[in-house]
This record gives structure tokens, sequence and C-alpha cells, in this order.
């Protein structure tokens, strides 16, 4: 085992440190709306912060330091636009964000049943909260995994006499953890562990890059980019990058991201859409600094380790595990345990906030729409804690039962385009007056079930992943949503909306 | 070995926008304490509103 017991010392007290934030958040949820929007009270910094945290879970470090270990460089460029884009078009104009505030909707469905219908308030709800749920499926278990090779667990342990794969507790104790700091004190509570989890994170990064900086310096990441990858380490339409189609996919996706629902619910939760239009403007501008320094974890990992996987293991496994065991034997006592209090920070703070978003979207747009009363603040709050501990056990099971095969960034992307008929129908629905709700119901379920036919597709049949390429598939999924949105809003008249 | 402006401007671009990142990580660092506290009091002080189911008030 890699990890010291100063290592473990960080690591319990930044657990203490961290119950005790969550215990004191409690005395501050008095309603439902602080609960789900921390009382709308989030200024400028926090609402920075927390969306930086928000936007870097254990997750995205497994994938950006995949990224930087196979493709190098390269994806900086898709970045960059991505940036220029959520920057300029939602950060400087304000586009979507503006208009979405101004609804005075706390999530997007709510909107939806203003503009469209209640149907297609219940369904794109459903359909939000299936792709919602089936993206962070992976989060414990890929970061489970990452966790093992960076302290250097064996693949299977025995606790109380029972023998498991080691990632089963360390994936308990982490959604029991985000379980816990969500259901003390919602939004309040998610707010300081994002603003706490951004602190650790940041710092480990940073002193992580210092000493790797010291042993293998900018040369050691030239050298391996121009050895092991050449021009497809700093140019994405290379040969053996990304490619174009995957580029456009990619700023599309950027576009219609924007609705993705914990993003909103930060929106919700500031003070001002002044605030929340700043937040998106200056965190799209300055958090990719990290992502860039992840890369580079990644690309020294390659140089250290070599391209080619070990026997019994396959090139996908490898790049995911390379840079942790890289990482893992790199660092010395007191930064390990630093940036193991970073990790397991990360991936709490954007289940924690995943769980109070997907939570609040089933409660309030499946379940609530149906009910014969409105319920009281308890029954309500109650309610909402029900739903966040059933996605607790759905993400525990998924985990112990699914062993990842496709690429995770293919995963996560395929997953997260399910949601994009969402992003479709709401700039339509804000900036379009002829949108009507049959064509937001088409297309909002046409582009959750293509992704989700793909991902089945690419599991029964061999060789298909050889004819269609995720981009293929998300590219041509929007376009068809898109299309059909216009088409049948056109074929079928309906009344003109008072938020156009 | 893959020699093209590229290379160099991936270098540049890359160390600018992370020495842009440690600046704006010490700023938001600095000025989230001050807003969490900011929160605390905000939230201490607030009457309990039962109608309120955390839809957006204000635009």
């Amino acid at each position: 085992m890699n990890v010291q017991p100063v290592d473990w010392i960080i690591l319990a007290v930044f657990f203490v440190l961290l119950t005790f934030g969550g215990l004191i958040c409690r005395r501050y949820v008095k309603g439902v709306a602080d609960f789900l929007v921390g009382g709308r009270k989030m200024r400028k910094f926090l609402g920075l912060s927390t969306l930086g945290a928000e936007g870097l879970g254990l997750i995205s470090v497994v994938v950006a330091c995949q990224e930087g270990f196979a493709r190098g460089f390269s994806i900086i460029w898709i970045w960059l636009v991505g940036l220029l884009v959520t920057a300029v078009v939602f950060g400087g104009f304000g586009f979507v964000i503006m208009r979405f505030r101004e609804t005075k909707a706390m999530t997007l469905a709510q909107y939806f049943e203003d503009r469209y219908s209640k149907k297609v308030r219940v369904v794109s709800g459903f359909v939000t909260a299936l792709s919602g749920l089936l993206n962070m499926a992976v989060f414990p278990i890929v970061g489970g995994l990452f966790l093992i090779h960076f302290m250097g667990l064996p693949n299977e342990m025995t606790l109380f006499g029972v023998t498991m794969r080691s990632e089963v507790p360390l994936m308990t104790v982490m959604i029991g953890f985000a379980l816990l700091f969500t259901f003390l004190g919602g939004m309040v509570s998610v707010i300081l562990t994002d603003f706490i989890q951004s602190v650790i994170i940041t710092i480990a990064v940073f002193v992580g890059a210092i000493v790797l900086m010291q042993n293998d310096g900018i040369e050691t990441i030239h050298t391996t980019l121009q050895t092991e990858m050449g021009e497809s380490g700093y140019n994405p339409f290379a040969e053996k990058s990304y490619g174009v189609l995957f580029f456009i996919w990619m700023i599309v996706a950027n576009v219609l991201g924007i609705v993705f629902l914990p993003t909103m619910q930060r929106v919700a939760a500031t003070d001002s859409a002044k605030t929340a239009r700043h937040m998106i403007l200056i965190g799209s501008l300055f958090t990719q600094g990290r992502s860039y320094l992840l890369l580079a974890f990644g690309i020294v990992a390659l140089g250290a380790l070599g391209a080619v996987p070990p026997e019994g293991s396959t090139e996908e496994a490898w790049q995911r595990a390379a840079p942790a065991i890289f990482l893992g034997q790199s660092f010395p006592p007191i930064i390990k345990g630093l940036f193991l209090s970073g990790l397991i920070a990360a991936f709490v703070s954007t289940v924690d906030s995943y769980f109070l978003a997907w939570g609040a979207n089933i409660t309030n747009d499946v379940i609530c729409p149906y009910l014969k009363k409105p319920l009281s603040p308890a029954a309500h709050l109650k309610l909402v804690r029900v739903v966040i501990l059933g996605i607790a056990v759905f993400l525990w099971l998924f985990g112990v039962m699914y062993t990842p095969r496709e690429s995770v960034m293919e995963y996560l992307l395929l997953t997260g385009s399910m949601f994009h008929g969402t992003g479709i129908i709401t700039i339509g629905g804000l900036y379009w007056k002829r949108g009507t709700a049959p064509a937001a119901l088409v297309a909002v379920l046409t582009v959750c079930a293509v992704p989700f036919l793909d991902l089945l597709f690419r599991r029964i049949f061999d060789g298909y992943e050889d004819v269609l390429s995720p981009a293929h598939v998300g590219f041509a999924n929007v376009c068809l949503g898109g299309f059909l949105y216009v088409t049948i809003s056109l074929l079928t008249p309906e009344r003109s909306s008072e938020n156009v | 070995m893959y020699e093209s402006p590229l290379v160099m401007i991936t270098y540049v671009f890359v160390s600018v926008t992370i020495a842009a990142y440690i600046g704006f990580a010490i700023v938001v660092t600095i000025g989230g304490v001050f807003d969490l506290l900011f929160l605390f009091r905000e939230l201490k002080a607030s009457e309990l509103d039962e109608a309120d189911d955390g839809r957006g008030r204000d635009g």
C-alpha cells in the first residue's frame, strides 16, 4: 500500500472538518427554499467556488488524466472553443441564463410546464433524471478504481469475513459521506462542502504539480508528447486524435449543456440574475487551468509508465489506471494524504450536489405534479430525502454490478447527451414563439432514446463501435432533435408563450 | 519529431491559463470566505416562509 499513517491522519482530519461543517449547516435550514437553493443568498465568489467544485469531481480528474495520457494536450483546443462559446454566449450576453431567471422557475421542468404543458414537465423531468442518474452511476465505480490504484490497494479485500472487490467498501464510504452531507444541510451543506473541497483540491493539485515538475519538468512532457504521439498530442484534428466531427459535437453539446441541472440549480441559488451571469462568465474563463494541470499529470504518467498495457489489462483500462498508479508512487507522504483528501472531497462535493439536483428534480417534477394536495414543507423535505436515499442505493447497486468496458469519456458524453433534448426545447421555448408541446415531447423523447439504444448496442453487438463512433451518434442525435422540434412545431400550431 | 508553431503556442497557452487560474483561485478563496459568512448571517436572520418552495423570486 502507498498510503502512510500520516496520510490517513490528514484524511481523518479532513473528514472531521467536513462533518463538523455539515452539522453546522443543519442549523441554518428552515424550509424547502433553504434546503434546495440555500435561501438564494449565494454571492459571486462563493458561486464561482461551488461552480468550480461541481465541475471538478473525482470522475473529471480520472477523465482529464486519461485524456492527457491518451491524447496529450490536443483536447485543450476543443475546450478553448467551448469556453469561448460559454463565456461569450452565456456569460457575456446572458443567453438562456437571463431569460431563464426571469421566468422565476427553479427547475427547467417547472419552466416547461409554464411554457408547454404539464406532460412536457413530467416527461422532461423523467428524462433529465434518467440521463443524470445513468451519467453519475459510473462515478463511484470509476472513482473507486482510481483511488485503489492511487493508494496501491489490492484488487480484493476481506472485511468481516467477506471477500469483496476493494472498490465496494470504498464506494460505500464515499456514497455514505455524500449522502450524509446532503441530508444534513441540503444546498447550504453543498455550498459549504463545495467551498472546502474547492480549496483542498486546488492546493492538492498545485502542490502535486510542483512536486512532479521538480522531478519531471516541461522538458519531460515535451519529450513524451514528441516520442509517443507526435502531432496528435497537440492537434485535435490530427490522425489518431479527436477529429472534426467530435469537435463540432462538443461545441453543440456545450451550448445545450447549459441546461445541465446542477448548473441551473446554482443559477437559481444565486442572489440575482446578474450574479448568475458573472458566475458563468468568470468561472468558464478561469477554471480551465486546473484541467490543464491534470492533463499534464496524465502525460507525465505516460512518459514514466508507457502506453503498452501490462498483461491482462486492456488499453482502455490501462489509460485509466496508469495515471493513478504513477501519482500514487510519485507523491511523497503528506502530499499524498492531501491529494487523497482532495480526490475524495472532489467525489463528495460533486455527488452531493447531484443528489440534491436529481432529488429535487424527481420530487418536484415527476412525483409532485401527480399528488392531489400540495405537500407541507416538512413532508416535502421528507420526500426529497427519501428520493435522495433511493438515488444513493441505485448508485451503489450500479457500482457493484457494472464493469466499465467502454471509454469513460464516451460513456459520460453519451449519457450526458440524453438530456440535450431539454436544451433544444429550452432554447426553442425561450426564443421562438412557435415551439409547441407535441414538438417538445417528441424532441425530448427522441434525443433521450438514441444514446440509450446506442450504449446498449455497443454492449451487445461486436464491431458496432467500428462503424459508429459516439461523435457520429451524438451529433446526428442533436440534429435529429432540432429538426423534429422545428418541423412538428410548424405542423402543430399552438398558443404562443408569455415567456417568449 | 513534430515541428510546428502549434507546439510553442500550446505551451504558452497552457502556461498562461494555469497562471491565470492560480490568481483566480486565490481571489475566489478569499472572497468565498466573506461570502460564506454573509450566507450564514443572512440565513440566520431570515424568517421561515412556508409558501416558498424554492422557485426564483427576483430577476
